[in-house]
């Protein structure tokens, strides 16, 4: 098995135990721009980023027991990715307060296994050393 | 979340646990998956199958390949013509003594009762011969433009 890339894989936890294992996933952080003018002038006085959004998607979720229902009912969790599989060797992100905004489902499917998943987070920890 | 928690023993266990799961559920959809293999096709069409039918007992009889669409295509104005030289043709390919009819005299004299089975039978189970379906909302289907 190849080994895990950050953006890959990642663990999903829920105060400080792991509660399922995602697979696939991609993450994009966006922030708003905040851009003014003085008066008459063509040249912006100020450009900035406003309001920020993480938003992820995930092509495999698996999710353990009861998990699943609290997840898709809207219960926050973390993300880890760690490419190096342990935290202590940089760099690992951590997606703090990650709730589920989409799914799909094979009709039928059983075993904790959700696909095609879209979230948000409201804070990304970046550890690169 | 505590650093420390994150590679705790017990969620390295976990993580190994589930990341297998996922593993696991992939291998079974590759299993799932139907792989397009002509050769197998090739086999297949060229054989006679046989079903045991619940009415008309055993039945055999053979797939339409591209040659036959042709055929019917080339000699069959309506769909009524088309059905009937799809059924002769699928049946002759099991029961060669069959006489040689154009579809016009196969539907005039093949039974109604068996015709009306057979072509049950074609369309829900084979997949051959699929009817045309109303659309999902219910609405009529359109009509064939008229030549």
């Amino acid at each position: 098995m190849s080994a895990p890339l950050l953006g890959r894989n990642a663990r999903l936890y829920k105060t400080g135990i792991v509660i399922g294992h995602g697979k696939n996933i991609s993450v994009k952080a966006a922030a708003e721009l905040i851009k003014d003018y003085d008066m008459d002038s063509l040249t912006p006085a100020i450009v900035a980023p406003g309001k920020q959004t993480f938003k992820w998607t995930a092509e495999k979720f698996y999710l353990n027991g009861s998990w699943m229902t609290l997840i898709l009912a809207g219960t926050e969790f973390s993300m880890v990715f760690q490419p190096a599989g342990t935290y202590k060797t940089a760099p690992y992100e951590e997606w703090i307060g990650c709730v589920v905004l989409s799914v799909e489902r094979t009709a039928g499917e059983a075993g904790g296994i959700i696909e095609k998943i879209e979230g948000e987070a409201t804070v990304v920890t970046v550890h690169d050393s | 979340m505590k650093k420390e928690d994150i590679d705790s023993p017990k969620n390295l266990a976990l993580t190994r646990e589930y990341a297998a799961k996922l593993e696991e559920y992939d291998q079974q959809q590759v299993a799932k998956a139907k792989i397009f293999d002509p050769k197998t096709l090739l086999e297949r069409a060229s054989k006679i199958h046989e079903v045991n039918h619940p009415t008309l007992g055993l039945l055999k009889f053979g797939e339409l390949t591209l040659e036959d669409s042709e055929k019917i295509a080339n000699q069959c104005k309506t769909d009524e013509e088309k059905t009937a030289m799809a059924l002769f043709l699928m049946l002759k390919k099991a029961y060669p003594d069959m006489p040689d009819m154009t579809p016009k005299q196969f539907w005039k004299k093949f039974p109604m009762m068996e015709g009306g089975q057979l072509l049950n039978y074609f369309t829900t189970e084979t997949g051959f011969l699929s009817p045309s379906t109303n659309s999902k909302s219910g609405s009529r289907s359109t009509r064939k433009r008229k030549r």
